[in-house]
């Protein structure tokens, strides 16, 4: 089994009467890229908030390397890399200084090597240009990256990122996807975002969030075939005698027809079941192959995207 | 010249091991830089040369004033601008008068020093490092004290006792007008506590601002009888009794010290509990 870095027990957060976060158990692999995802107000900053000690959970639990987020929060801090929602450093300092400042957590010493790793990470993030510019004219995108930097600057093994591409532009985002990448095999990743695409692009595990209850997790491509396997055909032709074929066979669950520009689309559903998906596998195409009144122009194993999961589960929980 | 090119993938090869890194879990880590941080705020800008002007000018007028141009004013009857000697009112108008701008000084110097950072989410972003939130709080505290008692209170003070020469060399002794600024200082901390300890635990920055700055203002209007000796909203003329080098006030004015020291050191001990428990 692989080892984890999170790994938290019933954690809750309540503020009064609302339960931000409800007794959430998450696990986040090693070396994971983990995607958070949720739709707005779902606990997903409250949860890093809280993994971070910046909150304190009102019960439950949960550790980070094997230590405690109470109680070892310090030790977890020096192994963390952290850029919030809406990164804000301070605007009288240069990009340069505001990494100075963030090594000077981690680092004592010698000068020269921490210049030497604020340039790296200024490089990292394309700032090299303005690093010695304050950082109240930088602009949204920029300050984000800077952001990515003063969070990598002490050679993390664990980065949390809440919505990291949320403030930029499509360039910008697939830059920042790219670092995301690049960097997995050095670190863990766990970062929260509502851009679906992002997740699907990058991440291999994720987790989605509603109203503060985990809905599910695991790996993405266990969410993205869905809850049980569905076959997508195309084909042209008189189609009656293969749908009475094909309905009649005991390993198929349902049949949907759809007809389109002379096509006809059909999506086979199969039963739950090693045996039934074998024999679909082996059976389904024969039996469509062998009708001499169609032509099949595609066929293939539904592949459902992540928001048609997202919409699903979430508003399946409402 | 030579340049490089840093990808991501030689990142972590680079040399971590050759970086001293910080470890420990200790209540002061993070004071370092924290406090680096701060002081470089006073003193890496023109902010320390801005105070010292400030209050070297208001203070310096004002005494020079009272010292040199009033005692030859008189009113349109004839009558001498000032009731009592120079010396006296200068020493009144210094200290007492010092004491009341001093508070306010503390109060606005201090209002955003921990509630500005909560609310921008920049005390979030430092608290995500390794770094204690006492060491956040004794950051701001220690740079204030220090920064504050050079600019406000031992520049401008050297400047009084210059003028107070220049009226009439041995007229206040040096030693004296140290008790007597000390005792400023701890009426200034007192303050400066107090607003700490409000921005710590307060959202709203009118009640940070106007709380201490109500005390110190209206604090003499109120009927606290014999238990104002139990508060600092006298203790400027206990400064004044020090410069003078008489002891008005005898016991009163030590109990007013003790309990002035007393309050400020609880606010303080107030300010680290609140904010250990502060959510961010």
């Amino acid at each position: 089994m692989k080892e984890s870095v999170i790994q938290t027990h019933d954690l809750t957060k309540q503020y009064g009467e609302v339960k931000a976060l409800n007794a959430l158990n998450l696990t986040v692999p090693k070396h994971a890229i983990f995607g958070f995802l949720g739709p707005n107000g779902a606990g997903k900053t409250t949860t890093m908030k809280l993994l971070l000690g910046l909150t304190r959970p009102s019960s439950g639990g949960g550790t980070i390397f094997g230590r405690d987020i109470v109680r070892e929060n310090m030790a977890i801090r020096a192994r963390i890399g952290y850029l919030p929602q809406q990164p804000r450093f301070y605007d009288n300092m240069t990009a340069r200084e505001t990494l100075r400042f963030a090594a000077s957590f981690f680092y004592t010493g010698p000068r020269r090597l921490i210049e030497q790793r604020v340039e790296e990470v200024l490089d990292l993030v394309d700032l090299s240009v303005k690093a010695d510019r304050p950082v109240k004219g930088f602009s949204g995108g920029e300050r984000q990256r800077l952001g990515i930097a003063q969070a990598q600057i002490n050679y993390p093994d664990l980065l949390i990122l809440d919505e990291p591409a949320a403030a930029l532009d499509p360039l910008g985002r697939r830059d920042v996807l790219a670092i995301m990448e690049r960097l997995r095999k050095y670190t863990t990743i766990f970062f929260s975002t509502h851009i679906l695409d992002d997740v699907q692009q990058v991440s291999d595990t994720v987790a989605i969030l509603n109203h503060g209850e985990l809905v599910t997790q695991g790996p993405i491509s266990h969410l993205l075939n869905g809850n049980g396997t569905v076959y997508d055909v195309t084909f042209r032709g008189d189609a009656q005698a293969a749908y009475r074929r094909v309905v009649g066979q005991p390993w198929v669950h349902q049949l949907d027809v759809n007809r389109q520009n002379g096509c006809t689309r059909w999506q086979v559903a199969i039963k739950s079941g090693e045996r039934e998906e074998v024999t679909a596998e082996q059976q389904l195409l024969r039996l469509l192959l062998a009708d001499d009144n169609t032509i099949v122009t595609d066929f293939g194993r539904k592949r459902y995207e992540l928001e048609e999961i997202f919409v699903e589960l979430v508003e399946g929980k409402q | 010249m030579t340049t490089h090119t840093v990808t991501p993938d030689n990142l972590q090869e680079n040399a971590p091991e050759q970086l001293q890194v910080l470890s420990g879990s200790s209540r002061l880590r993070g004071l370092r830089p924290l406090l680096s941080r701060e002081l470089q705020r006073w003193w890496g800008t023109h902010r320390w040369l801005i105070h010292t002007l400030l209050w070297l000018g208001v203070f310096g007028g004002m005494l020079a004033l009272v010292l040199f141009v009033l005692p030859n004013q008189t009113t349109p009857d004839g009558e001498p601008v000032l009731d009592e000697s120079a010396l006296d009112s200068g020493v009144q108008m210094f200290i007492g008068m010092g004491a009341l701008l001093l508070s306010v000084g503390a109060v606005v110097v201090m209002q955003d020093s921990v509630l500005g950072e909560k609310q921008t989410g920049t005390a979030a972003w430092v608290l995500s490092k390794p770094a204690s939130r006492f060491a956040f709080i004794l950051s701001r505290l220690l740079a204030s004290i220090f920064s504050m008692l050079i600019t406000m209170i031992v520049v401008p003070g050297l400047g009084a006792f210059l003028l107070f020469y220049l009226y009439e060399p041995g007229v206040i002794s040096p030693l004296a007008l140290a008790k007597a600024q000390s005792v400023i200082a701890l009426h200034t901390f007192f303050y400066l506590a107090l607003t700490l300890l409000l921005s710590a635990t307060l959202e709203n920055r009118s009640a940070v601002l106007g709380i201490p700055l109500a005390l110190a203002l209206g604090g003499s209007f109120l009927p606290l009888g014999q238990l104002v000796r139990f508060t600092p909203l006298q203790l400027s003329q206990v400064s004044v009794s020090y410069a003078l080098n008489n002891d008005a006030l005898g016991s009163i004015g030590t109990t007013m010290i003790v309990a002035t020291a007393v309050w400020s050191l609880l606010f303080v001990i107030a300010t680290l509990w609140r904010f250990e428990r502060v959510e961010f």
